[in-house]
């Protein structure tokens, strides 16, 4: 018997109009998109969470200084300078809860999924997973309730790889940053070509693919009233499990019937979609922030949820003059060497969401542009690397929030005040009002 | 010495004594019981509970050191665990048999007792848990609905409607837990995973049935960047150079624009022949480069590009585009000893430049004239209504059929009810065949066949065991053995009742590992287990092995492993030999690179190895070596983890937080070596406690580079010292005695080797519970050799595969 691995080609696929793509796809596709512009009359917040693992080195990141307008721009900074009044920098918050002291390893795992909930995650890879419903969530409760999809996760890294997650801890806490429920983590996308038909179908003519669309709502329903049948057969432990699946069958039949009722004021963009993941990790991060554009553009969604790249990423830049492991560099130990390579990934890293940011500066979006009206949050699940300690978060917020943020400031607060403070902050300038998430003790004053 | 952070409490044993005097032989048994009791107190006291104590390990306040920190994450206090009531702890005392048998413990460098007493004391351990586990015989509780993740639907899709596509076009990856993706209660739904089901469910029902796709699509197929086009490319004929070998899926009878990018045609000096094949039959060729007469006008003479049209029949194809071998590329390979993939650098010499292959785009269908006869249709349409009146009795034939097989049993009259409405409507909109395809779709986004139920009993006491339906055990070894749905004779077998018939199991077994598709057990299992998907996707050498590795490096390593485990499982030889075996297979790249000589072309082909050589087993393959070393540097501490967690069941604890990494810092200047930086490191007792179990098999390894090269100097020309001592003393110098002091007493690794195995086979973690199930499976598979086939076996007549527990 022969084992083969036959096919040894990449292979990429186009469907759509002429079946090519010319990229950069955002130019290709911005026009198509501007005619079918949907005609907003207020403008509407967008949130979006942008996770980078292994910390920052702190002195690369926090400004010096008390806050205020005039701090100075560290090197990790540096790249989105020229957005600099478009910019808040946050200094002193720490994410307590998901420290622990007697359970030994596994700090990446509880750093990451704790990052956007407070909450330590549940040692356990069994079927028993447990973590906290993220702040991404909370406010897709709100305004997703009025587009196609509630919100968009996305990532850089497959979960096909095995072995990398730590001892006793399901795979599931490093492979998703946002959770829905305190049981149920998100799947993050990380082919682009998927991403594009999630938000606008896949190939056809629009009347096809709204043809489509209620062929697969008839088929959601008649699935709908087979769950049923089953949930009677099964026990009340395995009723949450059949639960999960309802809830994303009504998910995707309200998302159908958005996408209709819409469909006078936001037409489906007649344009062709990406080729597939690229070899190239620039060239993916940079596909993925189009396709964030563009939902947001088209308000197929206003909240997403992305990981630039996975917690403990071991990936190595030799683009940027790092052949070393990123997880390694980060145990920098004060070596000067490590501590240059380390801060020259999360600059690297940084400028990637600074073309992310000129996109958006670039989008008009109703009376302004899309920048005008985003919040995004970069950051990490710790503080410096070395120590894979949650304290000290390197917070970046850029855009203006629809008014809410004024940009060019650094805010700076007692070490240790929670960063889910920040959490109700931002949930409170997009208009969701939740009382607490795990440690917070109330929003943040001067954001 | 010892640590200081270890406080030495050694806790006076307080025994629990028998009530009453009893008289006569029960007396003399009780007090002998009390006597190795005693005994038994005696050795955890002395060995174990200077640290595994309670004061240590639930003390208050911040830990007094990262070994107490670790300690505390532990949690095994031997001092106060009751060692009359082992069986009542027994997630605890396995811990510690656990520990004990892979030799790990106590750490090195500490007392341990004798080999007898340790193993005295073991057997008694282990007897007293099984003894316990057999009063109750609990199977454990598979999950109620376990979804098929996307190796299992790829499968099951394939063998259900003849459709094969690439898993990554319709699914995301899958969540793991406890190293495999099949886990049950992990694999959960989401609206984006839904969404994906009923994507590809109308993309898979339209390829089956052979309807018209929605619009032309253009599928381009590149020749990986680093993927060598002078040598011939697996699965293009012999005598062939470069070029691209697809599989592609054509989806009507009808016209497609072929379209090949070229590069390197520039400058030719003499012609070569470029051919493309359907199906392995010539079907256009054309000749690049100065036309042979010299006279007649050669439109490619230099082409970048080739464009024609094919008329090609539904279904898959295998298309080759490929160049005939010239005469010259042998001296091209002697120019360049170390082959340069791409045309970069291959601009000049005697015989010019060589042309490549770099893409080959297939759009269509054009002029589609319907799909006549596929794979596809061929298993669909089992009738053929003659007339309108035909139609619903060959649709309701079709359908239950189908979804007999998708469901994994024959459908209910409610459930065929919903698919043949779909029919009707799919009738009502089109004809007959967009009546099935509709019903397809639906089907393949049923619950009943994107999930495997098991639901207890009807009438089943709360938390008692009972044998799963037969059905649902032909599932198991279905979902076991293929990673995919049962086939006809296997659900024949089931419904008929006879599955647990005497040596049944066995010959189901033995069938279904014989058909080829048990190389899931390879590409699936061994794939997750020894971690080689890592080395599928993401594992990048950087320098200085970038320029020793490319594609076509690391396509041979992972075909030297797949064929190694494969004929493992195949010829049913024993599992230790995965670690001792006196063969591999190798192509000429593999061999070269492993300086074995007399290994010539690109076929792999069996190559025997002596006794002493470094390449026996999985530890010699350039496959594993590669994957567990850094991208700049070998690490020690990867590999000596990997043979931990992978081969000897004992994966070390995380390291606490704060613990600094190895200097990683490249310079010019001579460093210091791996070891010697790593014994600095062990240096800190918070280190060394677990670096002593860790390091040693991996300085074993340090004869083998980053790559897999076998080295006798390291990249600052240090020499290597591959000698190294085992956590159990044992002493080796270099990677063959090391292997064979691990293949000397093999229990450990085939309870390893055993215990991921049934993990993957029950979908499920093993818990307390099972460890009992899995030491007698190992256990009566040494009385036949630890055969591979003999271990399968063991799991799936064992009470977790043939039994659950019903709901408490």
């Amino acid at each position: 018997m022969i084992v083969t691995q036959k096919s040894l080609s990449r292979r990429t696929v186009l469907r759509g109009l002429g079946a090519t793509v010319a990229l950069p796809l955002l130019d290709a596709m911005v026009p198509a998109l501007s005619a079918a512009a949907r005609q907003v009359t207020a403008p509407v917040p967008r949130l979006a969470f942008f996770y980078v693992p292994n910390g920052i080195l702190p002195r690369s990141f926090h400004p010096e200084g008390t806050g205020g307008t005039g701090f100075d721009l560290t090197p990790v900074l540096q790249p989105l300078a020229q957005y600099r009044d478009r910019m808040t920098v946050v200094t002193g918050l720490s994410n307590s809860g998901v420290v622990s002291p007697n359970e030994g390893g596994g700090v990446h795992t509880r750093a990451h999924g704790g990052w956007l909930n407070g909450i330590l995650p549940k040692r356990t890879e069994g079927a028993d997973i447990r973590a906290g419903k993220t702040i991404d969530q909370y406010a897709a409760d709100h305004l997703g309730a009025d587009t196609a999809l509630r919100s968009l996760e996305l990532t850089t890294e497959s979960n096909y790889q095995v072995g990398n997650c730590e001892n006793g801890y399901s795979c599931a806490y490093r492979n998703s940053t946002s959770w829905l429920t305190p049981t149920t983590p998100l799947p993050h996308e990380r082919d682009p070509r998927v991403v594009f038909q999630r938000l606008f179908g896949d190939g056809g003519s629009v009347e096809a693919r709204l043809a489509q669309m209620r062929t697969d709502r008839s088929i959601l329903d008649s699935v709908g009233e087979s769950i049923h049948r089953l949930e009677k057969k099964v026990g009340a432990q395995d009723r949450a499990t059949v639960g999960e699946y309802l809830q994303s069958i009504r998910e995707i039949e309200r998302r159908i019937q958005r996408t209709e009722a819409n469909q006078a004021s936001t037409p489906l963009p007649a344009v062709d979609q990406p080729a597939g993941v690229p070899d190239d990790y620039e060239e993916h991060v940079g596909l993925l922030h189009d396709m964030l554009v563009l939902a947001f553009q088209a308000d197929v969604t206003r909240v997403s949820c992305m990981q630039m790249a996975r917690e403990t990423s071991g990936r190595t830049y030799p683009n940027i003059g790092v052949p070393e492991a990123h997880h390694t560099v980060s145990h920098h130990q004060q070596d000067p060497h490590n501590i240059t390579q380390y801060t020259k990934i999360s600059q690297y890293q940084m400028q990637l969401f600074a073309r992310l940011v000129e996109k958006m500066a670039a989008a008009p979006d109703g009376d302004g542009t899309l920048l005008d009206h985003a919040i995004l949050l970069h950051g990490a699940g710790m503080g410096d690397g070395d120590q894979h300690t949650p304290y000290n978060l390197p917070i970046t917020l850029m855009g203006g929030g629809c008014g809410q943020l004024a940009g060019n400031r650094h805010l700076v607060y007692d070490l240790h005040t929670p960063f889910m403070n920040l959490g109700l902050t931002l949930l409170e300038k997009v208009g969701v009002k939740v009382d607490r998430i795990s440690d917070s003790t109330g929003p943040l004053t001067g954001v | 010495m010892m640590p200081k952070t270890c406080f030495a409490s050694f806790v006076t044993a307080t025994l629990v004594l028998g009530f009453g005097a009893a008289d006569g032989a029960a007396g003399q048994a009780q007090s002998e019981a009390r006597t190795a009791d005693a005994a038994h107190r005696a050795l955890l006291d002395r060995y174990c509970v200077t640290c595994h104590n309670e004061r240590t390990v639930n003390g208050e306040g911040r830990p007094a050191s990262p070994l107490v920190g670790q300690l505390r994450a532990v949690g095994l206090t031997l001092d106060t665990l009751d060692l009359a009531d082992v069986g009542g702890r027994a997630a605890e005392w396995e811990k510690v048999v656990r520990k004990l048998r892979g030799g790990v413990m106590p750490p090195a460098g500490r007392p341990r007792p004798d080999a007898a007493a340790l193993d005295g004391f073991l057997d008694w351990l282990e007897g007293e848990l099984d003894a316990k586990w057999a009063a109750t015989r609990d199977p454990g509780r598979s999950a109620t609905f376990h979804r098929l993740n996307r190796t299992e639907y790829r499968n099951a899709v394939r063998d259900l409607l003849a459709v094969e596509l690439d898993a990554d076009d319709f699914l995301p990856a899958d969540d793991s837990s406890f190293g495999f993706d099949n886990i049950g209660g992990i694999l959960r739904m989401s609206q984006a995973l839904m969404e994906r089901y009923l994507a590809a469910a109308r993309t898979i029902a339209r390829l089956a049935v052979g309807s018209p796709p929605p619009a032309m699509s253009a599928d381009t197929y590149e020749a990986a960047q680093d993927l060598s086009q002078h040598a011939r490319v697996e699965a293009l004929p012999f005598g062939t150079r470069g070029g691209l070998y697809i599989e592609h899926l054509f989806p009507q009878d009808a016209g497609y624009d072929f379209r090949i990018q070229l590069t390197g045609t520039r400058r030719l000096r003499e012609s070569h022949d470029l051919e493309v094949t359907v199906d392995g039959e010539p079907v256009e060729a054309f000749t690049l480069g100065p036309p042979a007469d010299g006279a007649s006008d050669n439109p490619y003479a230099q082409a970048s590009t080739i464009d024609f049209r094919l008329a090609v029949a539904a279904g898959p194809r295998e298309v080759g585009v490929t160049f005939y071998k010239q005469p010259s590329a042998l001296v091209e390979q002697v120019r360049e000893p170390f082959p340069n993939p791409r045309v970069a650098g291959n601009a000049g010499g005697l015989a010019g430049a060589q042309p490549f292959v770099q893409s080959v785009t297939i759009t269509g269908p054009h002029d589609a004239a319907g799909a006549a006869d596929t794979p596809s249709r061929g298993r669909i349409f089992s009738c053929r209504p003659a007339a309108a009146d035909d139609e619903p009795a060959c649709a309701r034939e079709i359908l239950s059929r189908l979804a007999r097989r998708a469901y994994r049993r024959t459908a209910s009259e409610e459930e065929l009810a919903v698919l043949l409405d779909f029919y009707d409507q799919g009738r009502a909109a089109g004809g007959f065949e967009d009546g099935v395809e509709l019903a397809i779709r639906r089907l393949l986004v049923s619950p009943e066949f994107l999930y495997r139920i098991e639901t207890d009993p009807d009438g089943a006491a709360p938390g008692a065991p009972y044998p799963v339906a037969d059905l649902d055990l032909a599932s198991r070894l279905s979902f076991f053995l293929w990673s995919s749905i049962p086939d006809e004779e296997l659900l024949a077998a089931a419904e008929a009742g006879r599955l647990r018939d005497p040596g049944e199991l066995e010959r189901q077994v033995r069938r279904l590992v014989a058909d080829p598709r048990s190389e899931t057990l390879t590409t699936n299992f061994a794939a997750q287990w020894l971690q080689l998907r890592n080395l599928e996707t993401t594992v990048r050498p950087g320098d200085p092995f970038s320029v020793a590795f490319d594609e076509s490096l690391r396509q041979s390593m992972l075909r030297e492993t797949r064929l190694f485990v494969d004929s493992i499982v195949r010829d049913d030889r024993s599992v230790v030999d995965l670690l001792t075996a006196g063969y591999t297979f190798l192509d000429e790249r593999l061999a070269e690179h492993y300086g074995i000589p007399g290994v010539t072309g690109s076929r792999f082909r069996r190559v025997e190895l002596p006794a002493d050589s470094p390449r026996r087993g999985i530890l010699g393959h350039g496959s594993v070596l590669t994957l567990t070393s850094h991208a700049i540097r070998t690490s020690p501490v990867l590999r000596g983890k990997w043979i931990l967690d992978n081969l000897l069941g004992t994966p070390p604890p995380d390291p606490p937080p704060n613990i600094p990494a190895l200097n990683d810092q490249r310079t010019q200047a001579k460093r210091p070596t791996v070891r010697a930086r790593l014994e600095a490191h062990r240096a800190n007792p918070a280190c060394s406690a677990c670096h002593a179990m860790i390091d040693p098999t991996g300085f074993a390894l340090e004869n083998f580079d980053a790559i897999g090269r076998w080295r006798v100097v390291d990249e600052s020309f240090n020499p290597i010292d591959p000698s190294g001592v085992l956590p159990d003393g044992r002493a080796f110098d270099g990677v063959a005695e090391m292997r064979d002091a691990l293949a000397r007493d093999p229990r450990q690794f085939v309870t390893t080797v055993t215990e991921k195995l049934m993990t993957y086979a029950l979908g499920r973690g093993l818990e307390p519970y099972d460890m009992p199930t899995l030491r007698r499976i190992v256990r009566e598979a040494a009385a036949d050799d630890y055969r591979f086939q003999s271990v399968v076996l063991g799991i799936v007549t064992s009470d977790p595969f043939l039994m659950r527990r019903s709901q408490s």
